[in-house]
């Protein structure tokens, strides 16, 4: 099948007028959607259902595409300048950005996360097009026991890299992991540690726990350091400039293309958008040659993570257009839309649908250059939220969580939630515990469980089924690798360190 | 006598009172006097969501709607949300929800108090089937070969759903009790909802896939699987060659039924409004249209036919779940 003029054709219907308000109008919600935690893509394009029933397929279909693909440019806003990553996502953006934006190269962390959301989404529809169909089938191949083992693998990948104390880091992981066994049971249908809460039933949504350990608790934090001290009242973080320079850019080009081959990878997985980014973070980490000051202000880390989150949803959209199966929040709803308008999506709806299809793909593309053209010059309105004095801004960012928090699921359990989480995220910084691995624990432990528990159910030889399956047993022999040269380098790293002590 | 202007007074006090009397009359004609708020247990954009859209739509577009919705979304907690919200809404004839089997699911296992006796079952309105998949390369060719390797060793075969307690997981419970299997011991693997159970059969992770059957006609229909059976009570349109359980010999038919619910207390004008109104409703040619569209079949019933569907149903869950070894400890 000659795909050149579907594509071609793609274009022309995607570039007419209405099209393109409408992926503008998409770009701008997405954005908007992407700043404010809480209500994420998947509950925006949910909402627009009815709205769309007044459009043609092509043209909803684009808007939706648009905030699909703004949402993930718009998390790294929020992280960067005052440390309230909207999704789990961007978690990875807020440990290097908000640092950043302290020492007043904010503006620059915004650039560079735009440049590789833009990169990094581009190339994962460039994917998309042109190895759909084998990667779908290679896709395929994961199964419970494979799952595992990549889960397996990016903890231990990161957990080894978060923490400068190896207990402290196991600690706060493994009550990440507690926390994400909080609620309904997959296997059994049971709750779990909810405590005859009913909303606890559904588990503790991510984004709580995260805007709560990131943003309410640096605002504690900060209530607490600044409190009775005079010279705290008009302090401010302030813009700076928000150009890179080439130094930086240069540093930025290997992270970029990185980041976006493993979020392109992680998001074919059925994984979203949340492994790669750890991934790609930790992968950095280990390539640089000034891994100390990741988590203290290093652009590397933070771009990777915003590539990777961007080039997932290129590949989060193969199981969905090549084999009918959706797998995270956003194509789940797309679903139901294509079946709104009868469009039966199955295997067969790249040839059925091949003109709407191509259309939607070449709305991917404009939706992506619409965005950097409307977000690179907001990077300058945005960043002046940094001249606000703290003591003024620390209120707003409190206020901005709780809304956030209620926005999820419009109820008040999640913002009382969100206070008691700021509170844990206030205590562990005092005791130097870190955040991130909580968050890690939470945002891969069910998945863990429930895929070694699938896998276990399966197997007809037990615990053997992770190392008769290929795939599963490279991921094991990897980190097994890791796990070996972390203990020999971190024994020649405190060798050092006492003989310079 | 009365004097002149005492009878005219007392006249005009009976015609008051008279007009008074009609227009109170008229008054309980006249519910719904506001707009109703539609509770579907589900996050927008999922099933239940779909059925709120699709009776609004329904009712606007066949010029049958007195008063707006407005549409509230009480997704989470297992579809328990939604019934503690309509048990604090007591006697509101104003609130009416839509909910699946897990009202009583959810009680059985023990994740909730309250039942479905707790709330006023209002219709039932519409239902999808369930079927069993596997790869087109399976080397099953009927469901029977299947119950046969499970009557021999339960663990023979391993199931794959898309989440338990689900029809998904009675639609192999009910069959294998038929044929005789020691169905408590028949492995039934969750997978996420969605398409996260297809793609484990695709890829040949599980060998067997008991899922919703507009899920596996796409890909039937596009040669990737071969659907074995269908829980329909007769053969569907759409698959003229698929048995159902009965033309296997299997006296099983499993409804995934959505229906209304109501507040307990309902007031019976409300209750026999909405009924009035979704007989009249699932005859409209809107209402076919979506039901198509989205794989969904009509199930009507009355509110006491549900009623007495529910019961049964309940007694037939709480017979597979205990059997699971699933049911809350004391409900047996």
């Amino acid at each position: 099948m000659d795909t050149i003029p579907l594509i071609m054709n793609g274009f022309s219907q995607a570039l007419t007028v209405p099209n393109i308000l409408s992926a503008l109008f998409g770009c701008f919600l997405g954005t908007v959607v992407g700043v404010l935690p809480g209500i994420g893509p998947s509950t925006t394009v949910a909402l627009m259902i009815p709205i769309s029933f007044a459009m043609n397929p092509a043209t909803a279909l684009i808007m939706m595409m648009g905030v699909y693909c703004g949402a993930m440019y718009g998390g790294a806003i929020t992280s960067i300048l005052i440390n309230v990553p909207g999704e789990a996502s961007s978690v990875m953006t807020a440990v290097d950005g908000y640092p950043l934006a302290r020492q007043g190269r904010g503006g620059v962390a915004m650039v560079l996360c735009q440049v590789g959301s833009f990169i990094g989404g581009t190339l994962s529809i460039v994917g998309l097009m042109i190895v759909a169909l084998p990667l779908a089938m290679f896709a395929l191949e994961f199964g419970p026991a494979e799952s595992f083992s990549v889960m397996f693998f990016a903890l231990i990948l990161a957990a080894t890299l978060i923490s400068e104390s190896m207990l402290r880091g196991i600690t706060a992981l493994i009550m990440g992991l507690i926390l994400a066994s909080i609620g309904t049971d997959l296997q059994t249908g049971i709750g779990r540690l909810t405590m005859g809460v009913p909303e606890l039933l559904d588990g503790i949504d991510n984004v709580v726990v995260i805007i709560g350990v990131f943003g309410v608790g640096e605002v504690l934090w900060y209530a607490v350091s600044t409190y009775g001290k005079a010279e705290a009242t008009l302090e401010r973080i302030g813009a700076g400039r928000w150009i890179p320079n080439r130094e930086e850019w240069r540093s930025g080009w290997g992270p970029i293309f990185r980041g976006s081959l493993t979020g392109f990878l992680t998001g074919l997985l059925a994984a979203g958008s949340v492994l790669g980014s750890f991934l790609s973070y930790s992968f950095e980490k280990r390539l640089s040659k000034h891994p100390e000051q990741f988590g203290k202000g290093a652009l590397e880390g933070m771009t990777a993570c915003e590539s990777a989150n961007n080039a997932s949803t290129g590949g989060a959209l193969i199981p969905l257009l090549t084999l009918g199966i959706p797998h995270s929040g956003t194509t789940a709803v797309l679903l139901t839309v294509l079946t709104m308008y009868g469009l039966k999506p199955g295997p067969q709806l790249m040839i059925d649908q091949a003109p709407l299809m191509w259309t939607v793909i070449a709305s991917l593309y404009i939706a992506n250059v619409i965005l950097i053209i409307m977000n690179l010059p907001a990077v300058g309105i945005f960043i002046r939220i940094l001249d606000i004095p703290l003591k003024f801004l620390m209120p707003i960012i409190l206020v901005f969580a709780s809304v956030g928090a209620y926005s999820i699921n419009t109820s008040l359990t999640d913002v009382v939630m969100v206070l008691l989480f700021g509170i844990l995220g206030f205590f562990m910084r005092w005791s130097g515990f870190t955040p991130v691995a909580l968050v890690l624990g939470m945002v891969l432990g069910e998945r863990l469980e429930q895929s070694l528990r699938q896998a276990l159910m399966i197997s007809s030889d037990g615990a053997l089924i992770f190392l008769t399956k290929p795939i599963s047993l490279l991921f094991l022999l990897l980190t097994a690798a890791i796990v070996v040269v972390d203990l020999v380098t971190r024994k020649k790293g405190r060798v050092a360190d006492d003989s310079e002590g | 006598m009365l004097s002149k202007t005492f009878r005219v007074a007392l006249v005009i006090l009976a015609a008051t009172a008279l007009v008074m009397i009609a227009r109170q009359g008229n008054a309980q004609q006249a519910y719904p006097t506001k707009s109703v708020q539609m509770v579907p247990a589900g996050s927008p954009g999922g099933g239940l969501d779909i059925h709120a859209r699709a009776i609004e739509q329904a009712l606007t577009v066949e010029k049958m709607l007195d008063k707006p919705f407005t549409v509230l979304h009480k997704g989470g907690g297992g579809g328990n949300l939604l019934t503690s919200y309509l048990v604090n809404q007591k006697g509101n004839g104003y609130v009416i929800g839509i909910n699946s089997n897990r009202v009583l699911l959810n009680e059985l296992m023990g994740t909730i108090e309250y039942g479905f006796m707790d709330v006023t079952p209002v219709v039932r309105l519409t239902t999808e089937y369930n079927c069993w998949a596997v790869r087109a390369d399976s080397k099953y060719k009927t469901a029977l070969d299947i119950l046969a390797d499970l009557k021999k060793d339960p663990t023979s075969v391993t199931f794959g759903v898309g989440t338990v307690p689900s029809n998904d997981q009675f639609n192999i419970l009910l069959p294998s009790k038929q044929k005789g299997v020691d169905y408590g011991k028949v492995k039934i693997v969750a997978f996420d909802a969605g398409g996260d159970a297809m793609a484990k059969l695709l890829g040949g992770h599980v060998p067997v896939l008991s899922t919703g059957f507009s899920e596996a006609i796409t890909q039937a229909e596009a040669g990737k699987v071969r659907i074995l059976s269908v829980s329909a009570p007769s053969k569907l349109d759409r698959a003229p060659n698929v048995p159902c359980w009965k033309d296997l010999g299997i006296d099983v038919a499993i409804y995934h039924w959505r229906g209304i619910y109501g507040p307990p207390d309902m007031p019976k004008e409300a209750y026999d409004y909405w009924n009035k109104k979704f007989a009249a409703m699932v005859k409209t040619k809107t209402w076919k249209e979506s039901l198509d569209k989205f794989e969904l079949f009509d199930a009507f019933l009355t509110g006491d036919e549900f009623k007495k569907e529910l019961a049964k149903d309940n007694e037939t869950y709480r017979e597979l779940l205990g059997a699971m070894g699933m049911l809350k400890k004391g409900k047996k």
